[in-house]
């Protein structure tokens, strides 16, 4: 028995592949935040980078999912030692342009959750809140990911100290 | 020379299960009630249990055999990546990416830091070295695919099909091995190239090798693939509309499964992908079977490219003259790459420091994206169903954990 002949052949596009130049997300983001833009630049490769403030981080997320930007690449933060950087990113798969949005964020401080936006950034929040300790508004699940709830502090924290287990010396 | 895939297997897969559907095995809206005579209860698979492909742990709640609630547990092999990232100069990382994430694909772990790096550091990679690394990169995927397919065949019970597909990764690891001393671990890229030259001879051994995968596959498809407890164990199971798996941001071959043809060789092409002639096959039910149909037939694109970069590799240097030992990138300075691993998308976010270490290296794993979706995929299917989903996923616990 073949399963050739019980499935039919595929393999037709489906409705919406082809790239569709006309979706720019700045205008939308302009009309919706106004001045809560702080910032926007695009990176030689493309990449759309929009600065926006902490209170305009759902806003906005909220704006470019409605846009398309159904395709998460990634939630995260960068530590800058007085500030935490919360960096989303995620493309268009109809017009391919990449967003990345970035809202700086206090070292102790808290960012609303995106959770019900992209169904898989609740486990990039809950990975932010393991190894920055930076807790998410509205988050429903916020506990530890990768490290036991036991775990003492949070690992990518520039200042974070563990003596046991990090000694690697400093060659440079 | 006719290859062995245009005489067998068509290259497009699959369509609605018109066969004889298990129909028991399909749930309904509302379909689930809490039997009066079982009560629910709780079963813990893992983390060290054969079925779930590493240390992934699932806590299910049952209702009979019915899996009715889940909660993924990972993080077992959790070994920190990312921060020793930050305490390694740029070069020096490409060790970690291919042994401490998705060690069953390295090559497209180091392709894909590789690709963030050099464009954070403004490299340029040589001609050679790109077809060098495609020519890795799909046979790693076969390989990688032949891996998966076989651990999915012997979840459902088929050893011999998981001993047949162990046999034909052999031979391509065989060649991985000879191209740079490695089997599993191959850092076999570098910021601006690739490392190694193959030696005299071996690209007429991975013609061969790769026609003789291909030419076994026909043989494999007859074991398994159209085996009739195969279809009953697999069609109609955890079935994705195509709306469904956009939404819920799926990845790779789960994503294809379900009928949407997103593949970033294609749609968003990296390196010289423009350049080969491939498909991209497609499920259209999204279920079980359609995503392993998806991989068996992506095999047989791979070693397509596979074929015509062999034949086009040019001649060259492997690397890029001028590439400082300890590059710098400026304060601030951001990268994104992503690529199509086996897996789905991966990608590599790196931010500069001033310094000859990146302030931050985020990694963007496709096997995590894909067991975060795993309770909508699984719950109102049974139990030994999702031993089976998870094996569709192919989750690399490296990659989730990192």
């Amino acid at each position: 028995m073949s399963s050739q002949a019980q499935r039919p052949p595929r393999g037709v596009d489906p409705p919406g592949r082809s790239v569709d130049p006309g979706v720019d997300p700045r205008p939308l983001l302009a009309e919706k935040l106004g001045a809560q833009v702080l910032e926007t630049r695009t990176d030689p490769d493309g990449t759309l980078r929009v600065v926006v403030d902490l209170a305009a981080w759902r806003p906005a997320a909220e704006t470019l999912r409605e846009a398309g930007f159904e395709r998460l690449d990634f939630l995260s933060c960068v530590d800058w030692d007085d500030h935490f950087d919360l960096v989303l990113q995620a493309y268009s798969p109809t017009s391919r342009i990449v967003v990345r949005l970035v809202a700086a964020v206090a070292r102790d401080g808290s960012a609303p959750s995106l959770s019900d936006l992209w169904p898989t950034v609740g486990w990039e929040e809950r990975e932010a809140y393991d190894l920055f300790g930076l807790s998410f508004a509205g988050h429903p699940d916020l506990r530890r990911i990768l490290n036991p709830e036991s775990w003492d502090g949070h690992p990518l924290r520039r200042d974070y100290v563990d003596d046991i287990n990090i000694t690697r010396p400093q060659y440079f | 020379m006719k290859t062995p895939d245009e005489d067998h297997v068509s290259p497009v897969v699959t369509g609605a299960p018109v066969g004889p559907t298990p129909e028991r095995l399909v749930p309904e809206e509302g379909d689930y009630q809490p039997s009066e005579d079982v009560q629910d209860f709780l079963i813990n698979v893992g983390p060290h249990h054969p079925g779930t492909h590493g240390v992934l742990r699932l806590v299910t709640r049952l209702d009979g055999e019915k899996v009715v609630g889940l909660d993924v547990r990972i993080g077992y092999m959790h070994r920190s990546l990312e921060k020793i990232a930050e305490n390694r100069s740029y070069p020096q990382i490409i060790a970690f990416t291919d042994r401490t994430v998705d060690y069953l694909a390295a090559m497209h772990n180091d392709w894909v830091y590789c690709l963030a790096a050099e464009k954070l550091l403004g490299i340029k990679v040589p001609e050679r070295a790109e077809y060098l690394r495609v020519i890795t990169g799909e046979i790693n995927r076969m390989s990688s695919h032949l891996l998966s397919l076989g651990a999915l065949g012997l979840d459902s019970g088929a050893t011999t099909y998981f001993l047949w597909c162990f046999a034909a990764r052999e031979l391509l690891v065989h060649l991985f091995e000879e191209l740079c001393g490695a089997r599993l671990t191959y850092v076999f890229h570098r910021l601006g190239g690739v490392n190694y030259d193959p030696p005299p001879g071996w690209v007429e051994r991975a013609h061969e090798a790769v026609h003789r995968v291909v030419d076994e596959l026909p043989r494999y498809r007859t074991l398994f693939h159209d085996n009739y407890i195969w279809h009953q164990r697999s069609m109609g199971v955890s079935t994705l509309s195509a709306d469904e798996a956009r939404r819920l941001g799926a990845q790779g071959p789960v994503l294809r499964g379900s009928g949407v043809k997103w593949d970033l060789r294609k749609d968003m092409p990296y390196s010289i992908y423009q350049r080969f002639e491939f498909d991209v096959p497609v499920g259209a039910a999204g279920d079980v079977y359609d995503r392993t149909e998806v991989r068996f037939h992506e095999i047989l694109q791979s070693a397509k490219i596979v074929r015509q970069a062999l034949n086009d590799l040019p001649s060259g240097p492997i690397i890029a003259t001028r590439v400082p030992r300890l590059p710098v990138a400026p304060k601030g300075a951001e990268a994104y790459a992503r690529l199509e691993s086996p897996r789905g998308e991966i990608g590599c976010y790196l931010v500069g420091d001033g310094t000859i270490k990146p302030r931050r290296m985020k990694w963007r794993g496709a096997s995590f994206h894909n067991l975060a979706i795993l309770p909508a995929l699984s719950i109102g299917y049974t139990l030994s169903d999702l031993i089976n989903i998870v094996g569709t996923l192919d989750p690399v616990m490296g990659d989730v954990d990192r």
